[in-house]
This record gives C-alpha cells, structure tokens and sequence, in this order.
C-alpha cells in the first residue's frame, strides 16, 4: 500500500485521540468511583437508579417516621401505665366502701379521696404531648379530650373525636400514633337509662363506675333501698300501720330480703294479678292482695358497690387491652424499622451493583490506557522524524 | 542542433518536473489537494532516410491523482460524520443536564414527597408545613432550570441551523462561481487541477453541513442538489436556501428553497446528513421528546396533587386550594385529533401546537401555595359513631380520594353517606348508593364509591367491628376552626343522634340562640321561619330550612329514644376542626406511587399517547424512561460516532494513500528530476562542446 505524509499524521492522531479519550473516561470512573456517570453509560440501569433513589429516599423518611411512632406511642403507653395506677387506688376506695362499719362520716372522707383521684385519673386522660397537643383526643388535638364536672353529680364527657392520626412505618403500613380517650376510657359517665343506674353501656363502664361510685358514697346505705329484715311482718304505711296480706290472704312475712325497702323504708309491693289482669281482692272484698315486687327493683347500697367494683374492673380491663395494643404497635414498630434498616442496606447494594465500578479492573484497564497512549507517543514521535529531506 | 533541441526539451521537460514537485511539497498540508503528476513522452522522431532519429521530449499532461470512487466514499462518511457528531453534542448536553444527580429532577421529586411524609407526624406543625412548601418551590425551580436548559439548546440548535444555512449558501455560491469560470474556459479546455481541487474541497466541505449530491455536467461543469434533488447550484446558477418560520408555531424554523419556481418549504425529513441534518434530529427526536415528557409530567404532579388538596382541609378548616398552579389548559390532544370545540373549518392537532402547549406548560410550572397553613392536610369528612352511641364499630379515619387525572371533575359528597354495619358479611359494610369493597393491602381499610359517573370514592379506615349491627354516618366537616362553627344539639343523648353541615350550595346560617323544634309523634314542627324537611339519606335524615329556603342544618333522628312531645335545640357547637387529622395528605403521598403516567409513545411526530392509553408508571419511574429513552439515544449515537469516525478514518487513509503527497516520494522525485535535468544540462554542454570543436578546426 502507498503511504502518504498524512497518512502517518491522520493514523496517529486518530489513535492519540482515541486513547485519551479512553483514559478520560477511566479517569472520570476512578475518580467518582462510578461506572456509570452519565445516563449513556447504561441507560436502563439509569432508569433504575433513579426508580432506586425513590425507593431509597422513601425507606428514609420511614425510619425517620417509625422513630416518631415509636416516642409517641412510648409518651401514650406511659400515661396509660400511670393511670392504670390511679384506677388501681381507686379500686382500693371502693373495697373500703365495703366495709360495713363505715359512718357516713367515713364515706364523705372516702367521697372526697375519690373525687381527687378522678382529678387525678382525667389530668392524665387529658395529657399533652411536649408541643402541646392532647394525646387522647383523637385528631382534635387542640382540645383537651375530656370534660369533668364535680357537683352536683359526677360527670365525665369526651369532648374528642374517634379519629386517629396514622403515620406511615413501611410502604404498605400506616400505624395509629394515637389512640381516642373515648376507646380509652369511655365517651360518657351519662348511663343510658337513668331509671337503671348500675347498668352500664360497653365501653363506658369506667366512667359511669366512677360516677355511680360517687353517687352511692354520697346517698350512703341508708340513702338507698334496702332488704326487707327477714321474719317480720310486713306493714302498710297506713296509720296505724296494718298487716300486709300476701296472695294466700295472710299476713306477709319479709323473706330472702323481699320485699325490699325503699329510701323512706316502705315496701316495695305489687298487687296480686288473676290470669285476666285485674287484682285479686282480700277477704275484705276491697283490699287487694299484694306481693312482693322482684322486677326492676332499686338497688341497695351493696348492689350498686359491686356493681360499681365490676364496672371498674372492665374499666381496667378496658384500659389494659389498649395498653396491650399500643404495646404491640411499639413491637411491629421496631420490626418495621429493622425492616427499613434492611431494605436501605438492600437498595444500597443495588445501588452498589448497577453503579459500582470494578477498581481492579479499572486500575488495570488504565495502566493500559497509559501504556498504549504512551506507545502511540513515542511511536508518532520516531515515525514523523524519518524523512529523506534531512539527507539531501 | 538537434543535440541542443533534444537537451533542451528534455531540460524543459526536468523542470516542469520539478516545479510540480515543489507543488507537491508545498501543498502536502491544503486540504483537498490531489497529489500532481507530469506526463511526458518522446517526441515525433524526423526521418532520416536510414532510419528515425529522436526529437527529445515532450510534456503530455499535468494529471492530478484523482479517483472518484474514493471520493465519493469520503464524501459520504464525511456527511455522516459530521451528522453524528452534532447530534452527540446535543445529546450529551442533554443528558448531563438530566443525568446529573445535582440538577436531577427524580431528586428533588423524591425530597418533595418525602417532606409531605415528613408532614404526616406533626400535621399541624407551621415548620413542618413550610418544609412542604419550601421542597414544592425547590421541585418547581428545579423544573424551571432543567426547562431553561432545554430552551437554551432549542435556542443554540436554531442560532446554528441560522449560521449552517448561510454557510451553506456561501459555499453554494463559490462552486457557483467556479462553474463560470470553468465555462469561461471555453468547451472541452483543460480544467486546472488547483480549481478542481479547489471545487472538490467545496462540495465536501459543503457535505459537512448538509448531504448534497453532485452530478457533473458534460462540460465539467457541477450541479449540485440537496434534499430530495433541490438544486443548489445549476450551472453558474445558485439557488440559495432561506430560514422561515413556520406557518403552525412561528418558533419553530424550518427551511426553504427560492428556486426557480419560487420559495419551496423543505419538510425537515429529507435532510439525511451532515451538521444541518444533525441539529434538526437533535431538535426533533431528542431535544422535543424530552421538554414533551417534562410538560407532560408536570402537567400530571400539578393535576394529581391539586386534585387530592382539593378534598381537604386546610390549617383553617377550609377547602384545599392549588398546590402547583393548575396547568389543565395546556394539555394538548394526540397528534391528528381534532381540537374541541369544534371549529369550521376543524382544527386538529399538530406536533408544532402540541409541542407548544407543553413547552408552555413547563415554562408556566409554579407554586402557588404561600400560606403554609393552607395546605390541606386534614380530611373534609367526618365520620360518627353509631347513631345508637355505641362505640362498636369505630371509623378511625375517612378521607375522600380524588379520581381520575386530566382535569377531569371532582365530585363532592352530595349528601351524609349512611354506612350500615352488617357483622359477619363481606366487607361487612353497606352504603345505599355506594358498593363498599376492601381497599386492597390495607387491614381494615373500605373504599366507598358511588355508583354516579363520575364516582366519588371515599376511603375510610373502621375497627372494632362488634357483634351487633350498627348505622354510622359519613358526613362532610362544618367549615371553619372557632369554636362553635360545629353543631349541638340540647338536651344531649336524646332522639337526635348526629348532626351534619349542609350540603349544596344554599347554606343557610345558624342563628345565635339555635332553632328549637319539637316531634309529635310523626312530624316535627319548627318555630315561624323555618321548616324541617325529610333528607334521605340517611333513614330518619331531616334538615332544617330557613326562609330563604337555605339549608341550616341536617340532622338524623334516633326513633329508638324519640318520643312525641321531646323537644330539642339545635344550635352552634364545638367546631368540627381537627389538627390532628392527616388523612388527606397521607392520600396524597400515596400519589408518588400511584400508576399516573402513561409511556410516551416512540417515534418523533407525537409525544401523546392519548387519554385512553393505560397508566403503566408512576413520576418518578416515568422521569426514569425519560432519563433511559436520552441515555439510550445518546449511546446509540455514541456507538454510531465511533464507528463513523473509524469509517471516516479509513476512507479518508484510502484517499490519501491514493491521492496524498508522500514527502519522501517527492524528495526521491527532486533527486531524480535534478539529475535529469543536470544530465540534460549535461547534453547542452557536450553539443555546444562539439560545436566549439568544430568551430576551433581552422
């Protein structure tokens, strides 16, 4: 083949140009430890780099989140712990209250003991976080979850609403950070049927419990109905007081309490019905015969007491199994965050695997860069010296 | 004397020898010079009678090494070349701008969406909210920046197709002008070899800037056309090219002909090669491509994510507005669609409209949120208990989901949903006029949706569930966060279970001292001024309207607790504002993830795929193929340059080795031509030596 002058100059610059750019693109790798530093280098893995970024940046802000669940749930789960205190004192009281030998006296102290431990119990209920937020409110933070009245009855409301707030821990978990107090502790201590005062509604029994409680220290036994006292007759509220005939048309005798006496100490009766609903009339032809009533009868003292010590204990129980759930957030919680601590050491190995560069391979590939580069040098600089004109 | 003649001729002849020699060397470095060679041969002997006797030589020709195989080739990898290597400045200007993780968008996107999660611990923190905004105006910067970079290539790509063109009319011009001097001449005269170098050099450099074709006339002459046989030059004549504006989109420039049957408009397609062809692909296929995606995702974040605002509530308890401002009125149709409302004659859409209303829609990319507390974090439905005051089952969180995507409507609840629980079904819920189904991967979770078109869909969270059924109300909030800007109802616990804002656009206002009504039994009757009229839903839903006919509120009866002769007063209460409440912007970050964006479909005459296409990938994997479909572009390019400019390399070897001034060669041809010429010299002296001789014989 025929070689011209240029043909030396356009072969060597060629080579000389390639190389350095060869050795430039080394250089740019080792010098961001980066295989790929632009998005020609390998397109797709590109597009997953910056679907990676997403994923990775997500993951972050979840550990972030799972640290605030954690320390919220952590605030709430304390509160509850020393409520359940309280409510344990509580239950203290009412098992005193118990004590036949109190005196009214006795009661009144052990009345107002209670009304400060319910102060004590709400101001807990009523817990703010460190920015001043009501925990147990639900999402109405700005307003203290319940409402405490003393006098003249006893009286608990939720003033919140039965919303969470959920923060995301994982992709696909949201997780409550707070709990509404009416879950809690109860939306009201209002009964549903006045009439019945011990029988409380689901979910409300802590509440309605206290104020019962309340209620019965302040009536006392003798305040409230009572057992009829076995073995004596039972008489009328005529004057004189006469003998109450009983539906077999003698005198009736208090038997297992019944019937009962109300606050003023009167029987409590019912007339003796006929299978056509009218009463059945005494000897006298004009009194009817009565028994003694059994429906729907007002509670004694005692009654309403273990009512109420009943109606305490599903309140505990209650607070408990919320304490329970909390307990068992904070755990999937710190699962959720190990979860993250994983994925982020995943996707930085991802990351690692699509952009990583091979430093050997690359330190070798550059060593020969610089050889060849080198070579292509010398080689340019020998060759364009020869010619015949340095010898005519 | 013939001894003299012959010295000289062959003395002649060394010296032209050797002046196209020295040309040789002096021109081993002009660009298109073909090495020259001297052709020479013995002159016509004369006849002696005894035989022929030599006259010496003469000069045939002065030939340049020329072979039109190779230049042709040379021609062609030039114009490739030169294709390929505008392109890929383009290119990888373009893909560092999108590649760079400092100014890359899938970045800041990702730290948009991570605030709001941010926001989602603390919503009614004012730092935390302004961390929001200040990342959505960040994200917005960003976009602003990437899109003044596009707009500054799409400026750089035009200023250079201005001066290409006019390059190529300059040289237009020149070949012209050779063209007449080669007529002038005069037919069939010899062609200099400088001038047709010179001509040569031209048309390749000509090719550099555009592919054009060359046709030699029988006369030597050039004729040379570009695109699909425009003639640039015919004969001494030049036809130079114009840059216009577009008829569709006046920034857009296309290229056109004056021939000799007026201005001709060029379409963009039949430039194959060189700089011009180079630059119009990088504007077409790269540069249009990549600012269509970035309009059309920005137009999708703005839309996806003030639609979910707009179902919220804000710091004040009011209606979300506009995050981003709306940029609905740029969506442009697929190419070829015909543009509503219809006009006569129709308009449809074109790949220069199309490709402006998206330019238009980044360019107008902004925040327009500023108060932080406006961010509607919290959602505008509430939820009651069971309207018997159960607690079982619990609605822990309701929020309306914002459907759809371009621009489409939102609708708003009509009127309060009226859930029935119903235990032990699947999903144990019922809504009249809504289908209930299980909101997928979420323990607990319902998505209602309403059987209008289009639906409203409200999630909502329950928990709780119970044994017994129950009836639960889903109702819009009370605007506003004072104090008593909610309902209440005295006496408390009675037949009157829940109360709601009122629906629709009459909204009456609450008097101070409330509205007393009463029941009889089987209707209510309200004082002078107002009237109470049923409202299904929910089953025993009334409202209360005024004189105006306003509504001032709606409320739902509980018959269990009701009993003729109860009265109750309805009046202002607690407000329904809850600062606590984030389930709208937990919505709204699920929009990261959401499937919202559909692919762009390939090719470079439409960048929309249509409404109906499937929505196969969120933004951020949406920014991705944008970044792969660059990067891949620019690789195939890479890959294509190389291996060009090997091409390039050897034709151009091959041409030089054929054509090029070997130095050497012609140090060796000096020698030899000196000799000659010495040896000629040499022959004069020995004639005029004979010559001497014979005149000293006296």
């Amino acid at each position: 083949m025929r070689i011209s002058s240029n043909t030396q100059f356009i072969a060597s610059n060629y080579s000389l140009n390639s190389n350095h750019a060869r050795l430039s693109s080394l250089n740019e790798q080792l010098s961001s430890l980066k295989r790929i530093n632009r998005p020609s280098d390998d397109p797709v893995a590109s597009a997953q780099l910056i679907n990676l970024g997403q994923s990775m940046s997500r993951n972050d802000q979840m550990m972030i989140n799972t640290r605030t669940i954690e320390s919220t749930l952590a605030l709430s789960e304390e509160y509850l712990f020393r409520g359940g205190e309280v409510l344990q004192s509580i239950q203290n009281l009412a098992i005193q209250a118990g004590n036949a030998s109190l005196t009214d006296e006795d009661r009144s102290y052990l009345r107002t003991q209670l009304q400060e431990q319910v102060k004590g119990l709400v101001g807990i209920a009523n817990s703010a976080d460190g920015q001043g937020k009501y925990l147990f409110s639900g999402t109405k933070s700005d307003t203290p979850p319940f409402e405490l009245t003393l006098e003249p009855t006893m009286s608990i409301q939720y003033k919140g609403d039965w919303q969470r707030q959920d923060v995301a821990a994982s992709a696909s978990r949201d997780i409550a950070i707070t709990e509404p107090g009416g879950l809690l502790f109860g939306a009201s201590s209002t009964v549903a049927d006045a009439s019945k005062p011990d029988e409380f509604s689901a979910g409300n029994e802590l509440w309605q419990a206290l104020a019962r409680f309340d209620q019965i220290l302040a009536a006392g036994p003798n305040g409230m109905a009572k057992a009829g006292p076995d073995g004596e007759v039972v008489m009328n509220n005529a004057t004189p007081p006469a003998a109450v005939l009983g539906a077999d048309g003698k005198p009736m005798q208090f038997k297992d309490g019944l019937p009962r006496l109300d606050v003023n100490g009167a029987a409590l009766l019912e007339p003796v019905l006929d299978a056509g609903g009218n009463p059945v009339l005494g000897p006298d032809g004009v009194t009817p015969l009565q028994q003694a009533q059994t429906k729907d009868l007002p509670p004694t003292y005692d009654e309403s007491l273990a009512k109420t010590i009943e109606g305490l204990k599903d309140g505990q129980e209650q607070l408990l199994r919320s304490h329970t759930s909390i307990g068992a957030r904070r755990a999937e919680v710190e699962t959720l965050s190990k979860t993250g601590e994983g994925l982020d050491v995943q996707y930085k190995s991802a990351v690692g695997q699509l952009q990583d560069l091979d430093y050997v391979q690359a330190i070798t590939d550059l060593n020969m860069a610089i050889t060849a580069l080198d070579t292509t040098q010398k080689t340019y600089k020998l060759v364009s010296e020869l010619s015949l004109f340095k010898y005519i | 004397m013939s001894i003299f003649n012959i010295g000289l001729s062959g003395l002649n002849a060394a010296q032209v020898a050797l002046s196209t020699v020295a040309q040789n060397v002096t021109n081993v470095n002009t660009p298109g010079y073909h090495r020259q060679r001297v052709s020479q041969a013995a002159q016509m002997p004369s006849f002696e009678g005894y035989g022929f006797v030599g006259r010496g030589v003469e000069m045939t020709a002065v030939n340049r090494v020329y072979n039109s195989y190779l230049e042709r080739q040379l021609t062609t990898a030039t114009t490739q070349d030169s294709k390929l290597m505008t392109q890929m400045s383009y290119l990888s200007q373009l893909e560092d701008l999108l590649g760079d993780e400092s100014t890359s968008l899938g970045n800041s996107m990702s730290d948009l969406f991570k605030s709001m999660q941010a926001l989602n611990s603390t919503p009614d923190s004012i730092p935390a909210r302004q961390s929001v905004v200040n990342s959505a105006q960040a994200f917005a910067g960003r976009v602003q920046l990437v899109n003044g970079r596009f707009e500054e290539l799409r400026t750089g790509i035009n200023t250079q197709i201005h001066s290409s063109v006019s390059q190529i009319n300059a040289i237009g011009k020149q070949i012209s002008e050779i063209n007449v001097q080669i007529q002038s001449l005069g037919q069939g005269a010899a062609i200099p070899n400088d001038l047709m170098d010179k001509r040569d050099q031209l048309v390749l450099d000509l090719n550099r800037l555009v592919k054009a074709d060359v046709t030699v006339q029988s006369d030597g002459r050039y004729t040379v056309s570009i695109g699909s046989g425009q003639a640039l030059v015919a004969s001494g004549d030049h036809f130079p090219l114009e840059v216009v504006p577009s008829l569709e989109d006046p920034q857009k420039l296309e290229i056109a002909y004056a021939g000799s049957n007026g201005t001709v408009r060029i379409p963009d397609r039949l430039f194959e090669g060189g700089s011009l062809s180079g630059l119009i692909n990088s504007k077409a296929e790269a540069l249009n491509r990549s600012q269509a995606d970035l309009g059309r995702l920005v137009i999708e974040v703005a839309d996806q994510l003030n639609r979910q605002s707009s179902t919220g509530r804000d710091l004040y308890n009011q209606p979300g507005g506009d995050i981003f401002k709306s940029l609905n009125a740029f969506r442009p149709l697929p190419v070829g669609e015909e543009i509503q409302p219809p006009t006569v004659p129709p308009t449809f859409q074109t790949l220069e409209t199309q490709m402006k209303s998206y330019r238009d829609a980044a360019a107008n990319f902004a925040v327009v949120i500023t108060d932080p507390s406006k961010l509607a974090v919290g959602s505008s439905l509430k939820a009651s208990l069971p309207l018997d005051g159960k607690l079982k089952p619990t609605i822990s969180s309701v929020w309306q989901s914002a459907q759809g995507s371009n621009g489409a409507a939102i609708p708003t609840l009509p009127g309060p949903i009226e859930l029935k629980y119903v235990p032990d079904a699947k999903p144990p819920f019922t809504a009249a006029g809504y289908t209930v189904t299980d909101a997928p991967g979420v323990p607990g979770g319902y998505v209602l949706t309403s059987d209008t078109d289009p639906s409203l869909v409200v999630e909502f969270k329950a928990e709780g569930m119970g044994e017994d059924a129950a009836t639960l109300l889903i109702s819009n909030k009370a605007l506003g966060k004072d104090t008593n800007s909610g309902f209440a109802v005295k006496p408390e616990a009675g037949g009157i279970a829940a109360m709601w804002a009122p629906y629709g656009d009459t909204v009456g206002s609450m008097p101070a001292a409330g509205v007393s009504i009463s029941w009889d039994g089987s209707a209510w009757s309200a004082p002078a001024g107002y009237t109470v009229e049923a409202a299904n839903p929910p089953d025993n839903g009334y409202r209360i309207m005024n004189a105006a006919g306003e509504q001032v509120v709606g409320f739902a009866a509980n018959p269990a607790k009701l009993a003729a002769g109860n009265s109750f007063t309805i009046g202002s209460g607690p407000s329904d504002f809850t600062p606590s409440d984030n389930s709208n912007m937990l919505a709204m970050v699920k929009i990261q993830t959401k499937k919202t964006m559909s692919s762009t479909p390939n090719g470079i005459n439409n960048f929309h795929p249509g409404d109906a296409a499937g929505k196969t990938t969120d933004f951020q994997g949406f920014f991705g193929q944008l970044v792969s479909f660059v990067g891949n572009k620019t690789n195939e390019v890479k890959i294509a340059a190389q291996a060009q400019t090997v091409t390039l390399k050897e034709t151009y070897l091959a041409r030089e080795s054929f054509s090029g001034v070997n130095l050497d060669e012609e140090a060796a041809n000096l020698i030899r031509f000196q000799q000659a010429y010495q040896a000629s010299s040499k022959v004069i002296q020995i004639a005029q030596q004979v010559f001497s001789d014979l005149l000293q014989m006296r």
